[in-house]
């Protein structure tokens, strides 16, 4: 079987686009195999429409019986990447279940997990490390051992790396409030 | 019965008063789902996401509890509990549509 791994990377609030982006891949031809969160690896297959959901479960384990339902309901489970299950379906002529959440509650309740499960642990934890690295640059090391210079550019770079994931992950967090606030007024 | 619990189901969401209601007998999620599109001829659809999280936070809060395992699907029934919230929330629909009628409540 022929096959082709893409590069791309998807932020934490991009699970909609994500899906999107799948379900083109396998109208041109490309049906998704799987990811490690930076490539992306399709075997070549015939162009259909089918369409992809994830969810983001609280713990990372699939339940057998959660698998067991999602295929009661014809989902095939394509992979499982930390906290994402990856579900594909054919789209058919009939009018079928297109989507693994059927009310607005359930959508917001896996942004809300989204929010509890990463983005706390990506805010706060490299904020504390770079946080304690950077205090502990400017108080515990011994300025003698280092040139001023050399020591001006750690610094610089840590401070950097601080304003980075603040911002980044910051901005994250907000679209997917963004998003919890767009389903609350049933727009999405 | 647990105010907290009243105050976080009542008034239930379509989802889970269907849910509930199913179980008044032993059913698993797809079951529920069939029984659901059935008794509304297609109108309600609960997607297997949104059965799954709901059937995992009613259990939790003690509304049904799991009954048995089949190959890996796993059965539930409504508790004590899930009865006393069901009960209260057909007082309150019942309400509903007798005021909706102008009839005496």
């Amino acid at each position: 079987m022929e096959r082709q791994t893409v590069k791309t990377t998807f932020y934490l609030s991009e699970f909609y686009e994500e899906e999107k982006w799948l379900e083109c891949q396998h109208k041109s031809g490309w049906k998704f195999i799987k990811t490690d969160g930076k490539t992306y690896e399709f075997e070549k297959c015939p162009k259909e429409d089918w369409v992809y959901q994830l969810d983001f479960k609280a713990s990372d384990v699939a339940e057998k019986d959660y698998l067991q339902i999602f295929e009661d309901y014809g989902w095939e489970f394509v992979q499982r990447h930390r906290h994402w299950f990856y579900f594909r379906k054919k789209r058919t002529d009939d009018d079928g279940d297109y989507s693994i959440f059927s009310d607005a509650e359930s959508k917001i309740e896996m942004c809300r997990r989204v929010i509890r499960g990463r983005l706390f642990r990506n805010i706060l934890l490299p904020l504390v490390l770079l946080t304690v690295a950077y205090f502990g640059a400017s108080v515990f090391v011994d300025s003698r051992l280092w040139k001023p210079w050399l020591r001006s550019v750690a610094m610089f770079g840590l401070s950097i790396g601080i304003t980075y994931v603040m911002v980044h992950y910051g901005n994250q967090y907000k679209r997917v409030k963004k998003k919890i606030g767009r389903l609350k007024r049933h727009l999405e | 019965m647990n105010h907290k619990l009243r105050k976080i189901y009542i008034p239930m969401t379509e989802t889970g008063f269907y849910i509930l209601f199913c179980l008044q007998n032993e059913m698993h999620g797809y079951n529920i789902m069939q029984r659901v599109k059935e008794m509304t001829t297609g109108e309600v659809v609960i997607s297997a996401g949104t059965m799954y999280g709901s059937l995992a936070k009613m259990e939790k809060d003690g509304l049904i509890r799991s009954t048995k395992e089949e190959g890996k699907r796993k059965f539930y029934i409504i508790t004590e509990l899930g009865r006393d919230i069901l009960r209260t929330e057909l007082r309150r629909i019942e309400r509903l549509y007798r005021n909706s009628k102008g009839e005496k409540w």
